[in-house]
């Protein structure tokens, strides 16, 4: 669509009140934007007004729409577990340059197949914070984000805001791993994984994959089977054979062969979340 | 719309249609140096520095440099008075048919500013959005090591 408006707000709410008028929708990192062409002749930059922020809280680790993936680093979010899984997702993302230009709010919204960041949110139960005019800011859990299409889901008024983790506590391991034939190529599998363990028994499993479906999903039945036993790799390959998501056709590889690439993608994943999780113990 | 940002070290004030892509603006602006490959933000060709950072122009919009600092290949050397990364590239017989290379200079440049010592791996993390099919790289890692050297010996 033919852009007439490109309109820099200096504060959230100037960005509201410009997003509830009709023909107008948000530009971030402008990646899909500038490739594929805005959804709306009149552009709203959103990364003049402190989106750009990343926050510790109770808890609770706050990340605003507007941080680039290029700074989603373990110096820029501090040291934790939920940090070091988006770290691994954003560290793969794309390319450099990408990377450099790519927002977080961006990346969730747009959710694309490949997208990274929301396969990440799944498996640390987080909420993506929307706001828009005139209502209060709305927490989605990422599990709902992804059932339905933001585009679908969301007024078009609604800008997402920030990616919100809670912070658990206890003996937590995470691992990010995808898979893809060059670093230039979309990743044809990616597997976030979240684990805690309590007295050498796993007591909480969140399994996200991205990538083989076309919006990310939770792998229930592996989550379920890994839970109220030890993280052998036993117990993990036996977990991994309750794998039950239908791998969407892809051009590049067989639907056989990606299924067979997830379960060991799958597996290597929650071996590794594992062994952080208990410090190689496992 | 109107879009002011400091090019190469110089303000510039250029009246554009808003949805105008930053490689267009700069190759209509007589600015053929950052080159246009694949346009979809795979080949790397057209990489400029954004606010010091290497971005892909053909994933961009002008207006996104409203008030920013964009930095292309014209404003790193000349053929008398090459840059250290220039020098070196020819140096390390990285340069074959050329058409990767000014993406490949402003991707090591955004690297060398924040990093004048990197390792081989943050060398090809950061080369890794620029497309070369002739070198097989190598010889690029070569150049900007020996660039990141000569850099350091100059302050
Ligand atoms: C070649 C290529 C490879 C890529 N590879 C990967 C990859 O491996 N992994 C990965 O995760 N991503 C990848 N991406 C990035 C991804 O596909 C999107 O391009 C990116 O996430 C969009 O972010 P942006 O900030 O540039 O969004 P923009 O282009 O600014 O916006 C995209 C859309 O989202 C809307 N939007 C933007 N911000 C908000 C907000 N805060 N609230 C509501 N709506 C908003 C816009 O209106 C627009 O419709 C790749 C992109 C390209 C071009």
């Amino acid at each position: 669509m033919r852009v007439t408006e490109y309109l820099y707000p200096e504060s959230l709410e100037a960005a509201l009140r410009l997003l509830a008028a009709p023909d107008t929708s948000p530009i971030a990192g402008g990646t899909v934007v500038s490739l594929e062409g805005a959804r709306a002749p009149r552009l709203v930059d959103i990364t003049r007004i402190g989106l750009d922020q990343v926050t510790l809280g109770q808890g609770e680790l706050l990340i605003g729409a507007a941080v680039r993936a290029a700074d989603l680093t373990l110096e820029t979010l501090g040291a934790s577990p939920e940090a070091m899984l988006i770290a691994e997702a954003a560290a793969g993302m794309a390319t450099t340059p990408l990377r450099n230009a790519i927002t977080v709010g961006g990346n969730l919204a747009y959710l694309c197949g490949w997208a990274d960041l929301p396969v990440a949110a799944l498996a640390l139960d987080a909420s993506i914070e929307v706001q828009q005019e005139g209502a209060a800011p709305q927490l989605r859990p990422a599990t709902a984000w992804v059932a339905q299409h933001p585009r679908a889901a969301l007024p078009k008024e609604a800008l997402v805001t920030a990616l919100r983790l809670p912070l658990k506590p206890g003996a937590r391991g995470v691992a990010y791993h995808r898979f893809r034939a060059s670093a230039t190529e979309n990743a044809l599998v990616s597997v976030a994984v979240a684990v805690t363990v309590a007295e050498g028994i796993c007591v909480e499993a969140r399994v996200a994959l991205g990538a083989v479906t076309p919006r990310p999903v939770r792998a229930e039945a592996v989550e379920a089977a890994l839970i109220g036993g030890p993280l052998t790799s036993a117990r993990i390959a036996q977990a991994v054979e309750a794998l039950d998501v239908r791998v969407s056709p892809n051009f590049r590889m067989s639907p056989k062969a990606r299924t067979r690439i997830l379960a060991a993608t799958t597996r290597r994943a929650i071996l590794e979340a594992s062994q952080r999780a208990t410090g190689g113990q496992a | 719309m109107i879009v002011e940002f400091t090019l190469n070290g110089e303000a510039v004030r250029w009246e554009m249609p808003p949805d105008t892509k930053l490689l267009d603006a700069l190759r209509v602006q007589g600015l053929i140096g950052t080159k246009q490959g694949c346009r979809e933000a795979t080949c790397g060709a057209c990489t400029v520095l954004l606010n010091g950072r290497a971005v892909f122009s053909c994933a961009l919009l002008l207006a996104q440099a409203q008030g920013g600092t964009v930095e292309t290949v014209e404003g790193l050397g000349s053929v008398s008075d090459p840059h250290p990364l220039q020098r070196a590239l020819v140096d390390a017989s990285a340069v074959q048919c050329g058409f990767c290379i000014p993406g490949v200079l402003m991707s090591a440049k955004g690297l060398l500013d924040q990093d004048p010592n990197p390792s081989e791996g943050a060398i090809r993390r950061a080369l890794n959005g620029n497309l070369c099919r002739c070198t097989g790289y190598v010889k690029i890692i070569e150049g900007v090591t020996l660039a990141a050297e000569e850099m350091r010996r100059r302050v």
